[in-house]
């Protein structure tokens, strides 16, 4: 039954209807398609193409290192068994993560790359490439090294007094270089409601989440919900987070999780979802798909921009002395890569393997 | 689902808003797609009339009462714009797309196997709810209000499903 479930959930990308469906009928009630040159954009909201051009690629990078982030710590520290992404089971750790995440896509990013040309990639091609996975690699960096996310709780000042908590979020890079995000917030159990053997639960966050001198509002939160009949039980969990960089633009985070038990079989998926809104719209949509063979875990990320499709899967290294193996296909450039740390920069070497 | 929410861009759209179509899209063309699909068997057309139903729906919004079941009316619109077409078709001469794939493009609309056995063997009730609850992604408390069911029924008719699905798979593996 679990298999079936399985297949009709991975072959449903191809049962569903086309995006372009959804284009057809704006088009049909008169609905001009938001204007490109206002994608939203996570470390300073709308900003114009004409001005920044490298935003649209910044974009899909950063919402690449959004997702990444989640997951690199656990992934690329050694790993568990567990063909599953990690549980951020405690709420205390999904705001961290979520706020550490945000908090490195809200900043400014920099890097200097060096390069050993690949023959089946122009050099435009691969600056491209380079210039993508550039921009988000300081997050990258603030997550490789083991432990490298921590959080303390620390006193309320006086200007969040509003907020109940505060929490000290700290990753470190593996180059030394320390990165530091504060969130102020305060948690509510919003709900709870009982009908017969179902149960729903909901928590709720709201504050402000400081990055490099700026603030932005955040909300968050947890809904659980338990249902059990006869001998079945279901649970399904969600947390999500998100980060204001205007009144209705945000960056949203979900953690999915859905437990069923049956003839005493339990079965448990995880998804993670990331989306770039603008005025309300979603401009960015990337799902990670996760797999582990061998004991070694990828992670595939495919990114939704309109009609553009990036997708990075990256994995750790054998080589002792690389940091991270890489296949993309950005907007239809496809490039395998392995990245270095040399004297505190990255180094991309584009290879032609397979 | 949010309803509260749902509603709130149904009456910002009605207001003008052309941002809320997105939410409204988002949130409720799976049913009514699925709907469409089980009648006319075609992606291809199941896409069309979808597209129309959404048009013909938002066009005409002020046939909706507010704070009813939003979807369920989208869901009547498209299964009654189905049977049309269905209706048509049934009248008109028949070609044979997917002998002619390379011709009419038709391969890029072709149903997962599984999914086209789902539409042949199941009851359209079952087919609908397989289809929100293990494909759409939709919750089963969101399922029963959806299609106005209670949630136990929803859970009994999802199983139902699934075991009609595997036994005919497991019959056709052996053979």
């Amino acid at each position: 039954m679990n298999d079936l479930k399985k297949m009709l959930k991975t072959q449903a990308k191809d049962a569903l209807p086309d995006p372009s469906v959804k284009e057809r009928v704006r088009s049909g009630l008169g609905i001009a398609p938001a204007p490109a040159e206002e994608q939203a954009y996570a470390h300073g909201g709308t900003r114009s193409v004409s001005k920044k051009k490298w935003l649209p690629v910044l974009a899909a990078g950063l919402a690449l290192v959004l997702a990444l982030c989640i997951l690199l710590p656990v992934l690329l520290s050694g790993g568990g068994s567990s063909a599953l992404p990690p549980t951020l089971s405690a709420a205390g750790d999904f705001y961290a993560y979520s706020a550490a995440s945000a908090g490195a896509l809200l900043s400014q990013s920099g890097g200097q790359a060096g390069t050993k040309l690949r023959r089946s990639l122009t050099a435009a091609q691969q600056q491209e490439i380079e210039d993508t996975t550039d921009e988000y690699m300081r997050l990258i960096e603030s997550l490789l090294s083991d432990g490298s996310i921590t959080h303390e709780a620390v006193a309320v000042p006086e200007k969040y007094a509003q907020y109940s908590y505060a929490m000290k979020i700290t990753s470190r890079g593996i180059a030394g270089g320390t990165f530091t995000y504060t969130l102020y917030y305060s948690e509510a159990l919003t709900g709870e409601e009982t009908d017969g053997d179902e149960t729903e639960r909901a928590y709720d966050i709201t504050g402000v989440l400081a990055v490099d001198g700026t603030d932005y509002p955040v909300r968050g939160g947890k809904e659980q919900e338990e249902e059990s009949e006869g001998g079945e039980s279901e649970s399904e969990s969600e947390l999500w987070f998100e980060a204001y960089t205007g009144e209705n633009s945000y960056l949203r985070i979900e953690q999915e999780e859905e437990t069923e038990s049956e003839e005493g079989e339990t079965e448990t998926e995880r998804t993670h979802r990331l989306r770039v809104f603008e005025d309300g719209r979603c401009v960015e949509d990337t799902t990670i798909d996760y797999e582990e063979e061998d004991g070694e875990a990828e992670i595939k990320l495919t990114i939704l921009r309109g009609e553009r499709r990036d997708v990075l899967q990256c994995k750790r290294d054998r080589r002792a002395d690389a940091l991270l193996y890489a296949e993309a296909d950005f907007g239809g450039i496809q490039a395998t890569f392995r990245i270095y740390i040399e004297n505190g920069a990255y180094r991309y070497e584009f290879t032609d393997e397979d | 689902m949010n309803t509260d929410k749902l509603e709130r861009k149904i009456a910002a759209f009605r207001a003008g808003d052309g941002r809320a179509f997105d939410y409204i899209y988002e949130h409720t063309h799976k049913p009514v797609y699925f709907a469409i699909l089980y009648i006319v068997k075609n992606k291809a057309d199941a896409e069309d009339l979808l597209q129309e139903t959404f048009v013909r729906a938002l066009r005409s919004l002020e046939g909706y009462t507010a704070g009813t079941n939003f979807t369920g009316w989208l869901v009547q619109i498209g299964k009654r714009l189905a049977y049309n077409h269905a209706a048509h078709a049934a009248r008109e001469v028949a070609t044979d797309f997917n002998e002619q794939a390379w011709k009419w493009g038709a391969h890029e609309h072709e149903l997962p196997y599984l999914f086209e056995l789902a539409q042949q063997v199941l009851a359209e009730d079952e087919y609908e709810i397989l289809m929100l609850c293990q494909t759409a992604g939709y919750k089963r408390r969101e399922v029963a209000a959806m299609l106005n069911m209670p949630i136990g029924t929803v859970t009994w008719k999802n199983n139902e499903a699934l075991k009609k699905l595997r036994k005919i798979l497991e019959k056709e593996g052996d053979a």
